[in-house]
Order: structure tokens, then sequence, then C-alpha cells
């Protein structure tokens, strides 16, 4: 009679009930797997908060100020001081057919020219109604309007 | 012939329980897992919700803007598809209330002089309304607005200076804590004569 001393199986044998745990290079393996797994998730963290940014960039505040638990109040002033400017264009028509005012940085746009030239009296009308052409599948491929300027 | 141990009866026959030590290592490595989280917490939750509540701040201050400016264009924005000659619904000129709460814009009507289009800003219940006096419709132009201020603007006195503060969230809601408020200023500019 030959009884088995094999270490490995007596080693876990201390009670009676063998169990075998994760050896050192399957815990490595799992934690690689976990590491690749979060390196994958910081792109869209990255790019999520590209994407906020960009949507924020379109209007700055003058001043911020933040209040979260655990903290002290922070406030941030914008450099410098931002502030908005609602100028409307200096063409009375440009002003009257988009009835919107540029939003700038500074009290007036360089590129709206000062000095236009109007008549004095704009009669604009449309004696007859504007008239499509379509193709077989119903497409608009032509447009006439008559417009009469007095 | 191979023949293997028997384990022996008796208590000691049992499946063996956790001993101290793991549990102090399993502890351990809560913790350190634990504080791990709060990190992790810290660096990207925090800056998240930051430009969270300011892009929700920065939209809806854009709207505001985008509404102020289309009054502020030279002409009445809502002309009910009218739009009329060179004079008819031109901006006549700007007026503050005596507490600096209220932006009351004039706008000629489809006849020169008065009656004049009345449009009014001011802030009703953390909202930016906007109201046409003449048919009293109402609009809602922003969201989160704690404070509006109009006034002359001190180094233009032809300008007017409109402050607007939105808090994210504002302070009929629940939640308090955290919150994020931005302090928006926009000067108009009168439309050349």
């Amino acid at each position: 009679m030959k009884v088995a001393r094999d270490s490995l199986l007596t080693s876990g044998l201390r009670s009676g009930c063998w169990r075998r745990g994760s050896s050192l290079l399957e815990v490595q393996i799992a934690f690689a797997l976990l590491g690749i797994g979060l390196a994958g998730l910081c792109p869209f963290v990255v790019m999520q908060l590209r994407q906020l940014s960009s949507i924020e960039s379109r209007l700055k505040a003058s001043t911020y100020v933040y209040h979260n638990v655990g903290m002290a109040t922070s406030t941030v002033q914008s450099n410098p001081n931002q502030v908005y400017y609602l100028v409307p264009w200096n063409n009375p028509w440009a002003r009257k057919l988009t009835t919107r005012a540029q939003l700038l940085t500074a009290g007036s746009n360089l590129s709206d020219l000062l000095t236009i030239t109007t008549p004095s009296v704009t009669h604009v009308t449309l004696p007859q109604a504007v008239s499509l052409t379509l193709d077989g599948n119903g497409n608009v491929t032509k447009v006439t309007a008559v417009v009469q300027v007095n | 012939m191979y023949l293997r141990s028997q384990p022996t009866r008796g208590p000691v026959a049992r499946c063996r329980s956790f001993t101290i030590m793991e549990l102090v290592v399993a502890t351990f490595l809560t913790a350190l897992l634990a504080v791990l989280m709060a990190a992790a917490a810290a660096t990207f939750a925090r800056p998240a919700a930051e430009v969270d509540g300011r892009t929700r701040l920065a939209l809806e201050a854009s709207m505001a803007a985008e509404a102020l400016a289309r009054d502020l264009g030279g002409y009445l924005a809502d002309n009910s598809g009218v739009p009329g000659t060179l004079t008819q619904y031109r901006f006549t000129n700007w007026n503050p209330s005596s507490d600096s709460t209220i932006l009351f814009l004039n706008y000629q009507g489809t006849s020169p002089g008065p009656p004049y289009v009345i449009v009014t800003y001011q802030q009703q219940e953390y909202r930016l309304v906007r109201t046409q006096l003449s048919n009293s419709v109402q609009t809602v132009v922003a969201r989160y607005v704690t404070g509006f201020l109009v006034q002359p603007d001190p180094t233009n006195a032809a300008n007017v200076r409109i402050q607007v503060t939105l808090t994210y969230p504002d302070p009929s809601s629940q939640r308090q804590i955290p919150s994020f408020s931005g302090t928006y200023v926009l000067i108009g500019v009168p439309p050349p004569p």
C-alpha cells in the first residue's frame, strides 16, 4: 500500500476539506482585464466633458459661484468680466427683416457698414403667385416668382 | 495501488470558515476600494457636475439672450406676420422701471405716434417672462432666473445694461446642494436713427 503525498493537495487539507484558491496569474489577468475595461471608458468620459464644454462656451457668464457639499463656496470671475453687446444692424432693412440684434463681445461690428444707401421709398410687390414646376416624383425643379419694384 | 489519505472524522471534517486574517484583509480591501471610489467621484463626478450646471445656465442664458436680441434688433419681433414698412413696428425707446426690475421696450404701432406697442421683461418666480402688453401674451424665455436687473449702462447712458443671474437648481427645487449660479451681463445698444 502506497499513500499519495502530493504537496499541493496536502497543503489544502488542513481541516480535511480541500478548496483551491486563485493563482497569482489568474488574479493578475483579472486585474489586467479590469484595467483595460476602465481605460476603455476614459475616452467616453473625456469626449463627454469636451462636448459639454463646447456647449458651455457658447455663452460664458461673467461670474460663476459654485456651492457643493463639504466644500467652501467658490467664485470664478471670467477674464475680463465677460460682457455681451446686443447691437442692431446698421441697415434698416436688415433690422426689419432679420429682427434680431447681433450678439457681440464688442460694442460695434466693424464689418457692418455705417454708410448705407437705401431708397427713400421702396415698395416691393408680388403681382402674381409663385409658380412651381414639378417633376414626375413631385419634386420641385423650378420656382418662378415675378417681383415688381416701384 | 495508490490510496488517497482520508480526512479524519469528527469536527475537523467540516469545511473551514473564514479566518480573522481573511476578514481583516477583506475589510482592508473594501476600505481601499471605497477610498478609490471616492477619489474617482471627486475626479470625474464633481467636474462633470460643474460642467452640467454651467451648461444648463449657458443654455438658459442663451435663450434669454436670443429673446432680448430679437426685441432689441430695432423692430418688434412678433408683429403677427405683418412686417409692414420701415416705420411700422419700429423700436422707439426703452426705459427700466424705478426699481430696475422691469425692462420696458416701446415700439411704433401701425401708425406713427402713440399708442405704442409695449414689451416688458421681468422676473416671475425664477423665470424670465416676456410680455407683450397689447395682447397680454406672456412667454417664458429662461428658467432658473434668480436675478434680473436693468439699468442704464454706466459707461454709456444711451445703452441699457441687463444683468441676469441664473442658479441651477433654483431655490424652489428640492435639491439645494450642490448649486451653481452664473451672472450674465448684456449691453443693449440702441439702433441707429
